[in-house]
């Protein structure tokens, strides 16, 4: 059986885990992400290492065909820093990125940005643990702000998978990390039943079975046979990959229905990914600046699952991570299968 | 592949007449079906097979025309009353037969089955209901669902509305997303901790803060604000 995926998949891939282009290059090459770029300096922050402004707006500006569009390097719990180096990336660099807001900014810096034509920004910080409840109440109230003020601008909640704050505020667009591995690293199914809006968690695990309560949902919705992943091992460790991401695209589908989110006027690359793949995404038509060809740009909100570090490449969770991976493994009997479906 | 039998005829058959399956593991909503009887007549005709002389489909309605008429009740409009004995009489489809017992039983679940197994789209059906509701609250009983349904169908579907949800939570306060750091520390030293914030009323930021020597109400400031 095949997963049922649509393509592309949003993804995220950050600066501090991708900048070399033999790690993105492949990514980039199968055309079946639609990517938006990240600095990762939290990320490099914790591992005591820093990112370099100048290296990161070269990075965005070399993969700038093939992103979506590309995250400022911002600076948490001081937006005076981040607001310079988003200065500094737009006037030295020649770039538009977007901006993000930590939990706890005050509007006024939406505001700023905003007045400076930006249309899409990031909220960001709310996913620490024990953070939720006064996160979600900041922005709430960024959003009410947004709405009344700056009509047009959207959002992007980093590092937000959490349905108190997707089901409640139209974002444009979301991301998460440890969405695709959790099935198979923790043996714990987590799926989104399309017809019902609701998610659904089972064991998989020997003797429980419990996969077999969403038999009907996994046949008729995702085309997979239970039965193949009543536990988790290594041998559907890549279905249960793509089960989770086709999962949260079915999600991604729901919010779209319920927020309605157009996109952002500007902020974002109608061009990236290139060609066609990006009419495979069901949205609102959107005209290019020269009206030739009419592109068919995401109704947010879009889920992106942040992808691993490619420097792990020899775990099991880096080789299974998406079918992009597979794609730049260029081994795979998934190769084969993707090549296949994209003619 | 599906041959040939006879061409379909509805034909009215004393309730009675009417043979169920010899096994049928479907249940049936009693009191939706009777009030949709009741609302609509019977709009839809059970089905018998006449290979076995039982019946197919149309369990539950057979069954709820039978207590309908031993309760006395007037026959819904579809039914008629033989003027002779007075028995009801229920449109049958004949004509259909089944090739074998197992491919009879195979059609009785099919038909029960194959009608929820695309499921629903859910925004689409909670907007016909609310419609539905709007127009005629009684009509939305009828469909399965009731109000208190639909309202949680609407609460699942629907974002809640931003300000109400900003009056529910309240304003923002600048502490809310004050940084959390967690330290693992030695035993002795978290004593230690413990004792100092005892000192500054168990406020924690204030004892953090006095350790820094800095006063946290008053935050650094910066050379550019917006």
């Amino acid at each position: 059986m095949t997963v049922k995926i649509t393509y592309p998949v949003d993804a995220l891939v950050s600066y501090h885990y991708y900048r070399n282009d033999r790690d993105l290059a492949p990514l980039a090459a199968t055309g079946k992400l639609r990517l938006i770029g990240d600095s990762g300096a939290f990320s490099a922050l914790t591992q005591g290492a820093r990112i370099d402004l100048a290296d990161y707006a070269a990075w965005v500006h070399r993969w700038r065909p093939h992103l979506f569009w590309a995250a400022s390097l911002d600076v948490i719990g001081d937006p005076v820093a981040t607001w310079h180096n988003w200065k500094t990336i737009r006037e030295q660099h020649n770039l538009d990125t977007v901006p993000t807001l930590h939990a706890g900014t005050d509007t006024s810096w939406l505001d700023t940005y905003a007045a400076e034509g930006v249309n899409l920004i990031g909220l960001g910080g709310m996913a620490g643990t024990g953070q939720a409840p006064r996160a979600f109440r900041w922005a709430v109230n960024m959003f009410r702000h947004a709405r009344d003020k700056w009509p047009g601008v959207r959002f992007h909640l980093w590092g937000v998978a959490n349905r108190l704050f997707l089901d409640a505020l139209p974002a444009y667009s979301a991301d998460s990390s440890g969405i695709l591995g959790s099935a198979y690293r923790y043996a714990s199914l987590r799926l989104f039943d399309p017809t019902t809006g609701r998610h659904h968690t089972v064991a998989l695990r020997k003797g429980d079975r419990g996969v077999y309560r969403l038999a009907s949902v996994l046949r008729h919705v995702y085309g997979v046979d239970p039965g193949e992943i009543e536990t988790s091992h290594p041998g559907n460790r890549i279905m249960l990959v793509q089960l989770a991401a086709a999962s949260t695209q079915q999600y991604a589908a729901w919010l779209q229905r319920r927020h309605r989110v157009s996109p952002p006027a500007r902020a974002v690359n109608p061009d990236a990914p290139a060609g066609s793949l990006v009419h495979l995404v069901a949205g609102s038509g959107y005209k290019q600046p020269d009206g030739k060809q009419d592109i068919q740009l995401a109704i947010g909100p879009n889920i992106h699952v942040a992808m691993a570090n490619p420097g792990r490449e020899n775990s099991d969770e880096v080789a299974l991570i998406g079918p992009a991976l597979f794609v730049a493994d260029g081994s795979s009997a998934h190769l084969f299968h993707l090549t296949k479906e994209k003619k | 592949m599906s041959t040939p039998t006879a061409e379909r005829r509805v034909e009215y058959m004393p309730l009675q007449a009417v043979e169920p399956a010899l096994r049928n593991p479907k249940l049936h909503a009693h009191h939706e079906i009777r009030a949709s009887i009741g609302r609509f007549g019977l709009a839809e005709v059970p089905l018998l097979d006449e290979r076995t002389g039982h019946l197919v489909a149309g369990h539950g309605r057979i069954d709820q025309l039978s207590a309908m008429r031993d309760d006395g009740e007037t026959p819904p409009d579809g039914v008629r009353v033989d003027p002779v004995t007075g028995d009801w009489l229920t449109p049958v489809i004949r004509g259909w037969s089944s090739r074998s017992d197992v491919e009879a039983e195979a059609y009785l679940v099919a038909s029960n089955n194959l009608s929820t197994l695309g499921g629903w789209d859910q925004h689409a059906l909670t907007t016909l209901l609310k419609e539905i509701a709007d127009e005629d609250d009684s009509l939305l009983a009828l469909t399965g669902w009731d109000g208190d349904d639909l309202a949680d169908m609407l609460k699942l579907l629907e974002p809640p509305d931003l300000d109400e949800l900003g009056e529910q939570l309240g304003d923002p306060d600048p502490a809310d997303n004050w940084p959390i750091i967690r330290v693992k520390v030695p035993k002795h030293v978290a004593a230690a901790w413990r004792s100092h914030v005892e000192t500054h009323d168990g406020d924690e930021s204030a004892a953090f803060a006095a350790l820094l020597e800095m006063d946290p109400g008053d935050p650094v400031p910066s050379d550019w604000q917006p």
